[in-house]
Order: structure tokens, then C-alpha cells, then sequence
């Protein structure tokens, strides 16, 4: 009976200890990786997380096979999220100062960059090789005069619209030099003749303020750029009322899906161009192959510029890096991570695997490769950066402050109050210039 | 040596002790130091993944003037004062329809729990929103019998009533509590009561509820408490709009500390909370002495 007892009691405590032992294990896995590397000294563990949609974590989980295969001492652990999720995982790492060794970023990273290991090194001895892409493109990673990631593709903004849809009602494709007049006069139009939406989604921050306030007056900028975006880059907060105005009067004549009408996701308003319900939509150029997944094959979409506020005016688009690969400053392997991401950017069968779903390729050859493989969404983003990088006049900023996540939901909460008409466009103009300019302090 | 450790950890103290060793490492782990640690932040301006520095009560005085999260307290009280009631009242009726004699009442309670033991859960929440939603069932409904489609989720002045709807749908676990109570009253007071000619209605009244009175107190502070916490809801099937209109307190500290990295920020706020829910949970026990009878 004794004995009966004890061994209970000593289970109880093995199995307690065991699951505190391994709880500490798996919150801290860098640690095991470190044993094992201390065993068996050619074998490098490395982790690499992203997000993005399932066509990517497809594309990229071969990619790291690929490259085991490659490099049989190297073992990549990678994780993949949502958009959101990733930053909150990030977060909580980033509190840790235990990021991956790897990490996707975009425009959001200034909040990381504590965080962050140069590339400078790398370049230099040549690690990492950039003989076949230009300054122009690695500026769109450079910040604070360090190379903080290698670009994965660059994209810009725009909008997608459906061009059956317009011919079928008889209404005139937007040109280049469209305006935000013509815009809404065509929404207007889309609803009336259609009895649809004409756009389904507007990212209202990067269109209303990123994109509206270097639409101004060339120079300006919503962040300053001189100043890596510590602080707001224009002075006159009534520069944003016209855009709240634009975006009351579409909701207001149904042109624009009303609180609650259209999921403000983007998967819900991809859908509704697929269903005909829309004509046109925000997005990121690299995300127009997914847009064309599931769209049914008589309906011709292209891509289009966003309006511009004079028809001789800036055009506010920016080329910019739509995300990089960047090394954790804690890395233990930060040579063989800065290996793979070289291998990432310019191995033409890695980025066969990936065509170029992440943006346009920086590296001239791999571009040229992709366009003989003749992707169509492919080709029309390669086409329309084209475009952009003519109207683009390397004087937009396309780095975020880091407390961009707050001043963009306060936007988009003041967008909701100007919609329901608690506040005039200009008092929203002068509500959200107010806050940013507080909380930069 | 040996016999003597034996010795020890057979004594009654410490087999106890051992025993409750994984919670007591538990509760140090996962509650106390995190809390020890939240009030800590909440004096300093911890951004996630930046170096800390004291700031003192900087983040209190921020809070009283901070719009969202005055407007976070009042959409949760509204949510607290009408889905807390609401949820008591439907789960004691069908406790109290369930504690009839009537055929299959084990199955029916089963049944009517099952929606709570999937609980908060993100489908259910995904199920809620695709109900309420522009083309959802409820609008198709409305639109039959003749009415107009509403725009549940658009509507500042509507939002809440689907998200009160769903919680009071989980009213299984009040239920529950409210019918083990009902069995433990003595039948003999229902037989009296029927001999001095008092109806249905009124031994309800006279009887049911002054005995159950401890019952409802506590279902009533459970309750209160969880909707205080109400997360899961609002971020699936609103995140926080129309125009903050769900904006609860515990999706604005969410999002303070894990969208907008402010620790610091988001520490101090769920200490007011604390304090908050810790008075009315105190004023729900004083009034308590006004009206639970004490047997």
C-alpha cells in the first residue's frame, strides 16, 4: 500500500516536472537549437517565418526544401500566419528580443528595427549578391542609411477594375491622368447604371493620407521623409478634408458599400469583384494574382493608377519594397540566413517556384525569366510598374512611422465618424492631424 | 538518510503540499508574476520590443482623456447591463420549465447546454455573423415577413443587439446552476402553498425565487464578471465598429497592447478594469443583502 503510494508520488512529480521542463522548452526552442549545434557542429538550424495567403506559404514551403535539398546541413523551422497574426506574434518575440532568424517584413518594420541586423556585411563580401538589380531598387529597404532587409518584390498601389463590366454599361475607361472628380463621377455612374457598387474597398489610409498628401505638392509627405517619419511631413491638416468629403459623398450615394455593407477584409471585397457586385477595387499590384484566382474568365480586369487631384498633378505613387527579407540581430547563424536569403532573391528555380507572387522581382534576370514564362496577372503588374516607376518622383515616402498601427485605426475611426456625419470633413481633417501630432511627440 | 526523506514526504504537510505543487507553480507562472509584472508596466511606457522607463502616473491621467477608452467603458456597460439580465431571466425560465416532470427533461437540458459548451468559441461567432449579416438569414427573414433588411453590423444603434442575442443564447451553465438550485427546494412548500389555494404563478413568485435567491446572486456575479471580459465577439464578428460602437474594454486593451505595441498603456487600462469590476462586484454583494433570502 505504502509502496503504492510513493510510486504514485513519484510519477506525479516526474510527470509535473516533465511538463514544466518541456513547456520552457518549446517557448524557448532557440535554446534546444543551440545544443544540438554544440553536438553536431556542421548542422545549422535556422527559423523563418512570413504571411501571406495560401499560394505563398505553397510556393515558399518548397522553396525551403528545395534549398534543404541543396544544403543538407542546413534545417529551416518556419512558420507561416495572416497578416495580423504575424505582427502579434512578432510582437511578443520582438518583447523577447527572440525573433526569427528570418523575418518578412513590409512598410511596418521602423517598429522592428532594434531588432534588425544590416545587410550591408553581407553585400560587401558578397553573401548576398545584388550585381543584378540597381539602387533604385535597394533604396526601397535602405533606411537610415542601412540596408535593412533584401526587397522581395517591390508593388505600388492601385486599383483594380473590371472592364466588361464598364463596356457593358457604356462607360469610358479611366486614363492615366484620371481625377478623384472623374473617379467619383464614374462611381456615381457604375451605381446608376448597374445598380452595383463601383468600388468595393479603398484602402482609406494609404489612399486618403500616404498616397493624398504627396498628391498635393510634390515634396509632401503624410510622415516626413527627412526625418525617417518621426514626425507628420505637411503642415495644413485641411490637405485631408477633400478625401473624407469624396469618401462621405460615395457611401452617401451608395456608390461605396455602407458600414457593414461589404466585409471590410480584402478577401470579401475581392469576392464581391469576382460576383459582378463591384467594378472596381484597392489593391497592392502583386495582389492582382490573387484577385484572378476564381474570376470567371470573360471578365477582363485591369489595372489602373489610382485619380490624382489636377490632371497635371503628382500622381503620389511610390515604388515601393512590398516586403523584405531581413536577419534577427540575435541570430546565431546570421552567414548561413544571409545565404539563404540570397539564395531566395536570385536561384531562377526558387523564383520559378515563387513567380513572382510577392511583388516584382528586384533582380533583372529573374524578372526577365518570369516574363518568359508569361504569368497574364503576372505580366500586367510587371506592366503596370513600369508605369509607376516612370510616375514615381523619388521624393515619396514609403516607410511608416512606428506608431503607424495607431494613427491609421484612429483614421479609420474618424473616416467612420465623418461617414455618419458626427464630424464635418474638415474637423476630421484637423481631429486626426491633432492626434498624430501628439502622439509623435 | 533515506528513510528519513521517506519519512518526510509521507507526512501529511507535505504530500499535501506536493500535491498542490502544479497549481502553485501555475499560479505563480501564469498569475501572479504577469500581474506583479502588469502593474509594473502600467507605470512606465513599455512598447513592446523597446527599452522600458518609469513614467509614474502618466498613463492613468492619459487614460481620462482619452476618448475611445471612455467610449470603450460605456459600450460595455451598456453590453454588461442588458446581456447579464437578459441571459439570467431565459436561463432560469427554461431551468424552470426543465424542472417540470416532463418526459425527456435530461435530453432537453443536454440540448439546451450545448450551446455553451462550445462557448466564446471563433465559430460560433462566425456562425453569429453570418446570420445577422446583410444577406444573412435574420435579413431574408425580416425581408418575408414583409419588413426591411437591416444592416446589423452597419448601424451604430443596432450593432449591439446581435452580439447581446448571441450571449444570451449561451445561457447553458446559468441554467444548469438555476436547476440544481430549483430540485433543492422542498416540494412539501409547493404543497402547502397549493393547499392555501396560491397558483402557479404566484408559488413562483413566493416560493422559487426567495429560495433560489443565493443562486441567482451567484449566477449574477459570474455572469457580470465574464461580460466584463467579453472579447471573442467583438473582434470576429464587429472588431470594435461601427464608429467604436463594440469597442469593449477588453478588445481596447487588445488592441492597445498587441496591435499598437503600447504595454505600458494597455497594463494601466486593465487595472482600472480590475478596479472597476472589483466595485461592482462589491456593490452587487451589498445590495445582495437587501433582497437574497438567507436560509
Amino acid at each position: 500500500m505504502k509502496n503504492k503510494k510513493k510510486l504514485a508520488l513519484v510519477s506525479m512529480i516526474t510527470a509535473t516536472a516533465l511538463s514544466i521542463l518541456s513547456g520552457c522548452g518549446s517557448s524557448g526552442s532557440n535554446g534546444g537549437n543551440e545544443g544540438s549545434e554544440a553536438n553536431n557542429s556542421d548542422q545549422v538550424h535556422l527559423k523563418m517565418a512570413w504571411w501571406g495567403s495560401q499560394a505563398r506559404h505553397d510556393a515558399t514551403v518548397k522553396v525551403i526544401e528545395l534549398y534543404e535539398d541543396q544544403n543538407p546541413n542546413v534545417d529551416i523551422e518556419y512558420e507561416f500566419y495572416d497578416y495580423d497574426g504575424y505582427y502579434t506574434k512578432l510582437g511578443t518575440l520582438a518583447a523577447s528580443e527572440s525573433i526569427w532568424d528570418i523575418v518578412q517584413l513590409d512598410n511596418q518594420f521602423p517598429q522592428y528595427i532594434n531588432q534588425l541586423e544590416p545587410l550591408d556585411e553581407f553585400v560587401d563580401n558578397k553573401i548576398i549578391d545584388v550585381s543584378n538589380t540597381n539602387e533604385k531598387y535597394l533604396s526601397t529597404t535602405t533606411y537610415d542609411n542601412k540596408l535593412v532587409g533584401i526587397s522581395n518584390g517591390v508593388n505600388s498601389f492601385a486599383l483594380a477594375y473590371n472592364k466588361t463590366l464598364l463596356d457593358e454599361a457604356g462607360i469610358e475607361e479611366p486614363t492615366d491622368d484620371w481625377t478623384y472628380e472623374e473617379f467619383e463621377k464614374m462611381n456615381a455612374e457604375i451605381k446608376n447604371k448597374l445598380d452595383i457598387y463601383g468600388v468595393s474597398r479603398m484602402d482609406d489610409f494609404i489612399h486618403g493620407a500616404i498616397m493624398y498628401v504627396p498628391q498635393t505638392e510634390k515634396g509632401l509627405n503624410f510622415y516626413d521623409k527627412s526625418n525617417l517619419s518621426t514626425t507628420l511631413g505637411f503642415d495644413d491638416p485641411n490637405i485631408l478634408a477633400p478625401y473624407f468629403e469624396m469618401r462621405k459623398n460615395m457611401v452617401d450615394n451608395g456608390s461605396y458599400p455602407e458600414l457593414g455593407g461589404i466585409d471590410t477584409n480584402t478577401d470579401s471585397a475581392f469576392q464581391a469583384i469576382r460576383d459582378r457586385k463591384a467594378a472596381m477595387v484597392f489593391i497592392a499590384s502583386n495582389q492582382l494574382v490573387e484577385l484572378m484566382k476564381g474570376m470567371p474568365e470573360d471578365q477582363e480586369i485591369k489595372l489602373i493608377n489610382p485619380p490624382r487631384i489636377t490632371k497635371d498633378g503628382e500622381a503620389g505613387i511610390p515604388l515601393r519594397s512590398s516586403q523584405m527579407l531581413s536577419i534577427s540581430k540575435n541570430s546565431k547563424n546570421k552567414e548561413e540566413a544571409a545565404k539563404f536569403i540570397n539564395f531566395f532573391q536570385n536561384d531562377e528555380e526558387a523564383n520559378k517556384i515563387l513567380a513572382g507572387e510577392r511583388g516584382v522581382p528586384i533582380m533583372e534576370n529573374i524578372r526577365e525569366m518570369l516574363i518568359k514564362e508569361g504569368n497574364p496577372a503576372t505580366l500586367a503588374t510587371f506592366e503596370y510598374l513600369e508605369k509607376v516607376s516612370e510616375l514615381d518622383n523619388g521624393e515619396i515616402n514609403v516607410f511608416d512611422s512606428s506608431l503607424n498601427p495607431e494613427i491609421q485605426a484612429q483614421y479609420n475611426l474618424i473616416k467612420e465618424k465623418v461617414i455618419l456625419g458626427e464630424l464635418t470633413p474638415n474637423e476630421g481633417a484637423q481631429s486626426i492631424f491633432d492626434f498624430a501630432t501628439d502622439i509623435l511627440k | 538518510m533515506k528513510e528519513k526523506f521517506r519519512r518526510f514526504m509521507n507526512e501529511d504537510n507535505v504530500v499535501g503540499h506536493v500535491f498542490a505543487l502544479p497549481f502553485i507553480i501555475g499560479f505563480f507562472l501564469i498569475t501572479l508574476i504577469p500581474m506583479a509584472l502588469s502593474l509594473y508596466y502600467s507605470f512606465t511606457d513599455y512598447r513592446l520590443g523597446n527599452p522600458i522607463s518609469w513614467i509614474g502616473f502618466d498613463n492613468y491621467t492619459k487614460l481620462f482623456a482619452d476618448d475611445r477608452f471612455m467610449n470603450a467603458i460605456k459600450v460595455t456597460f451598456i453590453y454588461v447591463l442588458t446581456s447579464v439580465p437578459l441571459k439570467l431571466v431565459f436561463g432560469l425560465f427554461v431551468a424552470y420549465l426543465l424542472t417540470r416532470n416532463i418526459k425527456g427533461t435530461t435530453f432537453f437540458r443536454s440540448l439546451y447546454y450545448v450551446p455553451s459548451l462550445i462557448g466564446g468559441s471563433i465559430s460560433v461567432a462566425l456562425v453569429w455573423k453570418e446570420i445577422f449579416s446583410k444577406t444573412g438569414l435574420i435579413n431574408v427573414l425580416l425581408s418575408k415577413l414583409g419588413g426591411e433588411p437591416l444592416s446589423w453590423y452597419g448601424d451604430q444603434k443596432l450593432v449591439m443587439i446581435p452580439l447581446v442575442l448571441m450571449s444570451v443564447w449561451q445561457f447553458g451553465s446559468a441554467m444548469i446552476i438555476f436547476a440544481a438550485g430549483i430540485k433543492e427546494i422542498p416540494k412539501s412548500y409547493y404543497e402547502a402553498a397549493e393547499m392555501d389555494g396560491a397558483n402557479k404563478l404566484q408559488s413562483f413568485f413566493h416560493i422559487t425565487l426567495p429560495m433560489l435567491s443565493p443562486i441567482i446572486l451567484y449566477n449574477l456575479i459570474m455572469q457580470t464578471i465574464s461580460a466584463f471580459m467579453t472579447f471573442t465577439q467583438a473582434y470576429i464578428i464587429t472588431n470594435g465598429g461601427p464608429n467604436d460602437a463594440t469597442n469593449f474594454y477588453a478588445l481596447y486593451v487588445y488592441n492597445q497592447a498587441f496591435k499598437f505595441n503600447s504595454m505600458g498603456y494597455a497594463s494601466a487600462i486593465s487595472w482600472v478594469m480590475l478596479i472597476i469590476m472589483g466595485i461592482v462586484t462589491l456593490l452587487i454583494f451589498k445590495s445582495s443583502k437587501s433582497w437574497v433570502a438567507v436560509k
